[in-house]
């Protein structure tokens, strides 16, 4: 393992890994790294219906949610799935799984290089687009720019005169709080 | 005595899931059965060429088994969660083609598919 890198990947979701490959592709030295497990979390899942605004304070996000958001989801998921399909209703529910997917104020990606930086956070929307993604880190990060699509609406810094109180435009209040 | 299997120990007899839990261990792993209880039985049912409905279900163990699906479903839940229970987070800037950002287009169809993200 070498001790010197060309690129450090931040995040083995299935955006990091993409960047990684693309860039691994191109010759140069990839570093991945995770907290966790590679290509689990939000990438290994898929989600829907009910969910949660999750409040981020200043020392971090939660360890748990400020309100109970896994009993309410995965009990609005199982009404659901119980609406849909009666004769599903029997079935046993014998594990589940809560995740965290980041949102920006507009539900849009960011996609930007800033100096030696470059940010690519989906919004919640990485999955299906993870191969482009990666291709345009690959783009920037080597040359920066992207070669194959504009992408200039995804820049951080459509952000830059964001109101403090952008949460509750947007309506980003956990449940019991708005 | 030659080597037994799943097919010579239901020549013995009916299907019996505890005897088959004491051969394998099957059921007394970390979750006590709840994600093998519905397999195992449907197998002996299959090797035994029974009907599923009456494949014999091994026991639940204490102190936790799972809920049904049924039993688990919210049937008083808010009504937010019922009117945005299909749609994903509900940002409605996010469902705005990347050619319409910024455009008189973004704002009709914002105007259009409202807060909710509901088509």
């Amino acid at each position: 393992m070498s001790a010197h890198y060309d690129v450090i990947v931040i995040g083995a979701g299935v955006t990091g890994l993409s960047s990684a490959w693309w860039l691994a592709r191109d010759g140069l030295r990839v570093l991945v790294l995770d907290k966790g497990v590679v290509g689990a979390e939000a990438s290994s899942r898929n989600g829907g219906g009910p969910h949660e605004w999750i409040d981020t304070r200043p020392e971090g996000v939660c360890a748990l949610p400020t309100t109970p958001p896994t009993t309410l989801m995965s009990r609005g998921l199982a009404r659901r799935v119980a609406e849909l399909f009666p004769k599903a209703a029997h079935l046993h529910v014998i594990r589940s799984w809560a995740g965290i997917v980041e949102n920006t104020p507009d539900g849009r990606p960011v996609i930007d290089r800033i100096d030696n930086l470059t940010i690519a956070t989906m919004s919640g929307i990485g999955f299906g687009l993870s191969p482009a993604t990666g291709h345009a880190v690959r783009d920037l990060v080597v040359d920066g720019q992207c070669s194959f699509t504009d992408i200039a609406k995804l820049s951080l810094a459509r952000f830059a005169g964001l109101a403090p109180d952008w949460r509750e435009a947007c309506g980003r209040l956990p449940l019991g709080t708005a | 005595m030659g080597e037994r299997s799943l097919c010579t120990l239901l020549e013995d007899g009916p299907p019996d899931v505890e005897q088959v839990k004491r051969l394998t261990r099957a059921g007394m792993g970390l979750c006590q059965g709840r994600r093998c209880r519905e397999q195992v039985s449907l197998l002996l049912a299959m090797a035994a060429n029974l009907p599923p409905k009456s494949a014999p279900r091994g026991n639940w163990r204490v102190p936790v088994r799972p809920v049904p699906l049924g039993v688990m479903a919210d049937w008083q839940e808010n009504a937010a969660m019922t009117a945005g229970w299909d749609v994903w987070f509900g940002i409605a800037t996010q469902w705005i083609p990347y050619r319409d950002i910024g455009t008189e287009e973004e704002a009709r169809k914002l105007a259009t598919i409202g807060g909710s993200g509901h088509l």
